[in-house]
């Protein structure tokens, strides 16, 4: 049984990766609302299960996991296309460290809903969380071959899709 | 030109890294989620969370 030592830990844990968790949601599902209701029943049923969690394992490949079951439940129940909110998108002008380009996130949002869930999913685990390749094969439930294929093949497409057609942007040769 | 210097994928975040928008724009991503206030129903879903530990009487040895 866990004690409350350890149950607030665990909750600290869980604050902690609120942000990710949140960034995870959005980059699959596309919406705020819809990602904020996964987060917040993947929360739940984290904080339900925690008596499963083995303390000193890797609570955040944990979470995710759990965040991504949430996401194809709710995928198969939908089975809808959700695009991303203006709102969002228009916050996302960044430029590069080095200022030379523009990159819209809005069209990287636009575009990772583009890509097959796979390689999406690894995309934003390793690329947007920070994931190790080790951690995003437990999150996944796949080796970490696969990740580094679908990581591979995901960047090139990504890359292309926001290049377009003419690929007169610099990302997609940089990747 | 792209350096493979580390087989991580944690590589991809790290300064040492040449510069790769594609990386840049999904960190860019996460921060702009993680710049945001959390909304409302987190906070109630972390009080009932405080509230069930609270309520856990503490570890003391019988």
């Amino acid at each position: 049984m866990a004690s409350a030592d350890a149950d607030r830990i665990f909750r600290d844990q869980l604050v902690a990766l609120i942000p990710s968790l949140r960034t995870f949601a959005r980059g699959l599902c596309g919406t705020r609302d819809l990602a904020d209701d996964m987060v917040q029943d993947a929360m739940m049923r984290g904080w339900a299960a925690r008596a499963s969690f083995i303390p000193g394992s890797n609570f955040r490949a944990w979470m995710f996991m759990i965040l991504r079951n949430q996401f194809y439940t709710t995928l198969r129940k939908n089975r809808r296309t959700v695009s991303l909110e203006p709102e969002f998108a228009e916050r996302m002008l960044v430029e590069s460290p080095a200022q030379q380009h523009q990159i819209h996130l809005a069209d990287v949002g636009k575009a990772l809903l583009l890509l097959p869930p796979e390689q999406r999913e690894v995309l934003l685990l390793v690329g947007a969380n920070g994931l190790s390749y080790d951690e995003a094969a437990d999150v996944v439930g796949c080796a970490i071959g696969t990740i580094k294929s679908r990581l591979a093949r995901g960047r090139k497409a990504l890359a292309a899709l926001i290049d377009g057609p003419t690929g007169n942007s610099s990302i997609g040769r940089a990747a | 030109m792209v350096e493979k210097k580390s087989r991580k994928g944690r590589a991809m975040y790290g300064s040492a890294m040449a510069f790769d928008p594609v990386t840049a724009a999904l960190q860019q991503l996460h921060q702009a989620v993680a710049s945001e206030e959390v909304p409302e129903e987190f906070l109630r879903i972390l009080d009932e969370i405080d509230a069930g530990i609270a309520a856990a009487k503490p570890s003391t040895p019988q």
